[in-house]
């Protein structure tokens, strides 16, 4: 495809974003595109959306689902699929879930077991996905999705990272059997546990496993860590009060933490949904001034205004 | 002949298809081949659409792949097997978002304020990949459902405009048109979103 001088009259070249992912544009061409991607933010993103999303598809061989989708089909009619983390219970779920955390951050075990009453599964829904990552990453078959070849201009090159896949569900328990303790577990271990529990979606095990480690290595790194774990957990669904202690405890036993700002972060949005706006306003102004180049800047600078 | 998924080359013959009569003539064990060969790609594209963590993904899933089963009676080999499955996985996806729409977008507010701490590579970077979708979930929620539907097989399917066009029925203007208007709404959708702006803009 020739290059045509692209302006910004034309507002998106599709012809020329299809021939790039052929790999047929001339040398001209591509400076065109090039200066166009340079201007236009949303053709940029498009570009990128197909490897991202490709992550978000990617099914493994095993996944169960693929059964039930197969069977259900089959038999010419939907199937429960019974997996944990996927069906909230409405009905006092949200209680109980309250309970759990408000146990939790007493130091009970009983937290754990009220929590998994509910089947776990509205925490899983609102856990933030940055504590979803596994550390450990698997290698996953692709759908068979057809994928062209990629740009051949050097916008943004992209490499796939390995697809992020929780653990195989497993069928869910109702009553919650207390999973052994770690008697002999390092704080690492600890910690590699429960988040290994999280991301498979086994909050029970993994709320035990935080609170094991906060009983045995108080202070210790991945216990700091946890907090602001839990901190987000609890913003997301629990009650905020206990979201924004658990930010303060990190931040007091921690101030320059690396998870410092995300804590800061934490700590303004459950004083905002706690409708403490003078404290909000100082907490927005410490990030900003402790951390100027936040991510969260642009909104804590968004808050601030709107406070005055 | 098939054509190809983007540049209209020739495909070789799609060894599904070949299962196509038998399974129509009520042959399960091909149905069955057909359908468990289709079931990841449809999988996979509804929790694209849905997102992964969607608590509707299960029945979205099975209702996407019992209408693969009811379509392929009309199956006319104008792309694969699996393209087709795909093609009626995003249209049933996105039905099921509009129908769902209220719950999906405060998960996906939520998901998009909870990301936070960047990585040195911003490109690769887990949170800001997930910033980026939540994004164009939540635009499939505004767009007009013509646009929605050719915006997302655009970008979930990468299909080309010949191919969406083939796939809607548009004629290929409106098919751009379309996706121009999408892609404006996209554009301001992230102008309006101070932090995904200021993702988006360093990546010039």
């Amino acid at each position: 495809m020739e290059g045509r001088g692209v302006t910004t009259i034309d507002l998106h070249p599709e012809d020329m974003l299809d021939a790039a992912r052929r790999g047929t544009l001339t040398a001209a061409a591509v400076e065109d595109l090039r200066a166009h991607l340079g201007r236009c933010v949303a053709c940029r993103m498009s570009l990128t959306l197909p490897d991202d999303l490709r992550v978000e598809a990617a099914v493994k061989d095993s996944d169960p689902l693929l059964t039930t989708m197969v069977r259900g089909a089959m038999a010419g009619e939907r199937i429960a699929h019974e997996t944990r983390g996927y069906r909230a219970r409405a009905s006092g779920t949200g209680r109980r879930v309250a309970v759990a955390l408000a146990l939790l951050f007493v130091g009970g075990s009983g937290g754990a077991a009220v929590w998994s009453m509910g089947g776990a599964t509205l925490a899983r829904r609102f856990v933030p996905e940055i504590l979803q990552l596994p550390r450990h990453r698997e290698p996953v078959r692709a759908p068979s999705a057809p994928h062209p070849n990629h740009l051949a201009i050097s916008v943004e090159p992209v490499p796939a990272p390995a697809p992020v896949l929780a653990p195989a569900p497993t069928r869910p328990q109702r009553l919650h059997v207390s999973p052994p303790a770690l008697p002999h577990a390092s704080a690492d271990d600890l910690f590699v546990e429960a988040n290994r529990a999280r991301r498979a979606g086994d909050y029970p095990l993994a709320l035990r496993r935080y609170t094991e480690l906060r009983r045995s290595y108080p202070g210790s790194r991945e216990e700091l860590t946890a907090r602001v774990v839990v901190g987000d957990l609890l913003l997301a669904e629990g009650p905020t009060r206990d979201a924004l202690a658990s930010f303060d405890s990190y931040l007091a036993a921690s101030p320059d933490g690396i998870l410092a700002e995300e804590a800061l972060v934490g700590r303004a949005s459950a004083l905002m949904r706690l409708g403490r706006r003078d404290e909000e306003r100082g907490a927005w102004a410490q990030l900003l001034r402790l951390h100027p180049d936040s991510v969260q800047g642009a909104r804590a600078r968004r808050r601030l205004a709107e406070l005055r | 002949m098939l054509a190809n998924a983007r540049g209209g080359g020739p495909l070789a013959p799609d060894p599904l298809a070949e299962l196509l009569d038998d399974a129509n003539a009520g042959n399960r064990d091909s149905l069955g081949r057909i359908l468990s060969a289709t079931a990841p790609a449809v999988l996979g594209v509804v929790r694209v659409i849905l997102g992964a963590d969607n608590p509707d993904v299960p029945d979205v899933a099975q209702e996407s792949l019992l209408a693969v089963k009811d379509a392929l009676r009309t199956f006319r080999g104008e792309a694969s097997l699996t393209q087709y499955a795909r093609q009626i996985a995003v249209r049933t996806a996105l039905a099921a978002r509009r129908g769902r729409g209220a719950r999906d977008r405060l998960l996906e507010r939520f998901r998009r304020e909870s990301a936070s701490a960047p990585s040195e590579d911003q490109a690769v970077d887990p949170v800001l990949r997930a910033r980026r979708t939540a994004a164009f979930r939540t635009l499939l929620d505004e767009l007009p459902e013509e646009q929605a539907e050719t915006f997302a097989m655009r970008v979930v399917l990468d299909y080309s405009l010949d191919q969406v066009s083939a796939a809607t029925g548009a004629p290929i203007n409106t098919v751009r048109s379309r996706v121009r208007l999408a892609r404006e709404k996209l554009k301001l959708k992230i102008e309006n979103d101070p932090d995904l702006w200021e993702v988006l803009k360093g990546e010039a």
